[in-house]
């Protein structure tokens, strides 16, 4: 099948351009034909391949290099090395108002984003009606854009867009700036774009609108990439990543309480597997066991909570409010194990806590820690499913 | 390369729009402007210097000096704004996939332009106070002012580039610019030179170049030097190495806004 566009080891480098000598010599090397290497480097060794009818998302932190790469994509950045092949009429909306002057009416603007797009002045007139209804700025279109808001700046800028019907439409996080009958309007028009075959690639922070517009994501950290594959499941890892993120941010300040004198030997999740992070599926069993010293004849009580990787908490039960009572293993070594039937935990990445509790249930002594996965392809919301039922 | 035509062509209309079309005065001026500079020169040279060229008899110093200081006026201006034509634009260049070239050019041509309706303007007003324009001559003028169109490319698109990388480029080419000016015989004429100097001014394109729009326009001489073929020759090979210069530079531009 056709290409639309293809980057081969694309690789960007930004030459130092803050002193007059780095750009005399930059405009020598140039003239030259040589490469300049010296400069800060934000991507490295991406391959992407674009077919039609293709929905890619790429997501990553801030500064990874997704707008980089968007750039490249376009056209409007040379890549340093690796080479781009791009085969598709392209439209591109990268950044709030790009391409826009801000002394010119709106309509003006139009004119010269439609030049842009190399429509011609004949064609444009045909379509100028429908940019206008979509734009729906009404007499706003006359005033210079400098005086329109962020949300008029997008419509404008999305509205021509919808005029040309680009083989490949590329988006820069734009649809975050409209209210939200106007991101609905563009997002239907996307949805009626894809369906139409018609192909996306964009760049944004809402994951709900990534797993909602795209079948696919690109994944990028550091200017690499660092997973790409089924939308749902780079976008999960992705969260997840950030979810872990903050909680360590979290746990540094949190100290470590195991002083106690019952404290957790060992602690498990089964079924066990190889991967680093166990991973179940939404409905599985999850079954955790604890090994707890006990360093008296009396039976320490345990304490198990389910918390998001962020630590927000999703459930807690204790042995004491259960009346269950721990295994005796040997004198000093007793068991508690807990079974999590039917799954009801929404895709994402968790942790159980095991915290063992003196005899009375009333002091902490140890904590400890595992994380798990829960894999799949939902886009409900929250943390745990609850049983429901449409009605009539 | 359709794409860009249709892109310069609009480049083309708002660039003279925003300049004198929007203003309700706006087209007056493009023959007022330069027609008050006329006058001041005129004054200075005329009856302050009473500055005589001998060429200049039959017309009188003013004709002589408008037919050609109204191109100079177009390329000069030209030139100059094209320097920072791609600078000012670099929102646009770094937003949007498009071939960096257009800006100068769009700035050169609606200079031309607006330049060339100035100067037939000005070609009609001389004719008015009796003074006979000879205007078959038009014809072959068109072609030397196409000479100088590519000229005024040519540089456009050097300065536009180098300004990238060099900031203070435009501080250097005004002054330059005024250098040639006076170092062109466009105040005076050629034979006013000492003759040992007048080899070093036939050098410059210039000279060329205002002295055939005199003799097609004024003298109604046809005649074309093999210097003038020259000059043209040297033009289109400068607009080749401009050309290849500035698309040495321009996929790099974004990495120097």
């Amino acid at each position: 099948m056709k290409l639309l566009a293809e980057l081969d080891g694309v690789g960007k480098v930004f030459p130092h351009t803050n002193h007059s000598r780095d750009r005399l010599k930059a405009l020598g090397n140039l003239l030259l034909g040589r490469r300049i290497n010296n400069g800060s480097r934000v991507l490295d060794n991406i391959n992407l391949q674009v077919r039609p009818g293709e929905s890619l998302a790429i997501i990553g932190a801030n500064g990874a290099g997704k707008s980089t790469l968007l750039k490249i994509l376009t056209g409007v950045l040379r890549p340093t090395e690796g080479s781009v092949a791009v085969d598709a009429t392209v439209a591109a909306l990268l950044e709030l108002g790009a391409g826009f002057q801000d002394e010119f009416s709106g309509l003006e603007n139009i004119r010269l984003k439609a030049s842009l797009l190399g429509l011609t002045p004949a064609e444009l007139a045909g379509k100028m009606e429908e940019i206008l209804a979509f734009a729906d700025i009404g007499e706003s279109i006359h005033e210079p854009v400098k005086h329109y808001s962020s949300g008029m700046v997008v419509r404008l800028g999305f509205a021509v867009v919808t005029a040309v019907k680009p083989e490949l439409l590329i988006t820069d996080e734009i649809l975050a700036v409209g209210d939200e009958s106007f991101q609905a309007k563009c997002i239907r028009w996307i949805e009626e774009y894809l369906a139409d075959g018609g192909t996306l690639l964009m760049v944004s922070h809402s994951m709900y609108q990534v797993q909602k517009l795209c079948k696919h994501a690109l994944w990028i950290e550091n200017g690499s990439v660092r997973m790409s594959g089924d939308v749902f499941r780079v976008t999960q890892a992705y969260l997840a990543w950030h979810e872990q993120k903050s909680a360590k941010e979290l746990r540094l300040s949190r100290k470590s309480n195991g002083s106690g004198q019952y404290w957790v030997k060992s602690f498990r999740i089964f079924p066990d597997s190889e991967d680093e992070v166990p991973q179940f599926k939404m409905g599985d069993t999850l079954r955790a066991e604890v090994e707890l010293n006990q360093p008296d004849e009396q039976l320490p009580v345990m304490l198990f909570g389910l918390v998001r990787a962020d630590g927000t908490p999703v459930y807690g039960v204790s042995s004491d409010q259960d009346d269950t009572l721990p295994v005796q293993l040997s004198n000093n070594l007793c068991r508690y194990r807990i079974c999590f039937k039917d799954l009801a935990l929404l895709p994402g990445s968790y942790s159980l806590r095991a915290h063992s509790m003196d005899p009375q249930g009333l002091r902490l002594c140890d904590t400890q820690e595992l994380p798990f996965i829960i894999s799949g392809a939902s886009r409900e919301m929250g943390f745990v499913r609850l049983p429901h039922v449409w009605e009539d | 390369m359709h794409k860009n035509i249709i892109l310069v062509k609009e480049l083309v209309r708002r660039e003279i729009r925003s300049r004198y079309l929007d203003s309700l005065s706006g087209l007056a001026w493009l023959v007022i402007q330069p027609l008050m500079l006329l006058l001041i020169y005129g004054f200075v040279f005329v009856i302050i210097f009473k500055a005589k060229v001998p060429e200049a008899d039959t017309t009188g110093f003013l004709p002589y000096l408008a037919v050609a200081f109204w191109p100079w006026t177009a390329f000069s201006d030209a030139v100059l704004r094209s320097v920072n034509s791609v600078t000012t634009n670099s929102g646009l260049i770094d937003k949007v996939s498009v071939s960096s070239e257009v800006f100068p050019i769009a700035m050169i041509t609606a200079t031309f332009i607006m330049h060339m309706v100035g100067y037939l303007a000005i070609l009609l007003v001389i004719t008015l106070f009796g003074i006979p324009v000879n205007w078959l001559g038009i014809f072959p003028a068109f072609v030397v002012l196409g000479f100088l169109f590519m000229l005024a490319l040519a540089l456009g698109l050097l300065v536009s580039s180098l300004n990238v990388f060099i900031r203070d480029l435009e501080h250097v080419v005004p002054p330059f610019m005024m250098l040639w000016f006076f170092g062109t015989p466009i105040l005076y004429s050629i034979s006013l030179i000492p003759p040992e100097y007048q080899h070093w001014m036939r050098l410059n394109p210039m000279t060329g170049i205002v002295n055939s729009l005199r003799d097609f326009l004024l003298w109604g001489e046809y005649s074309v030097s093999p210097a003038l073929l020259l000059t043209g020759l040297a033009i289109i090979l400068l607009l080749l190495f401009s050309l290849w210069f500035f698309r040495r530079l321009s996929p790099r531009f974004e990495d120097f806004f």
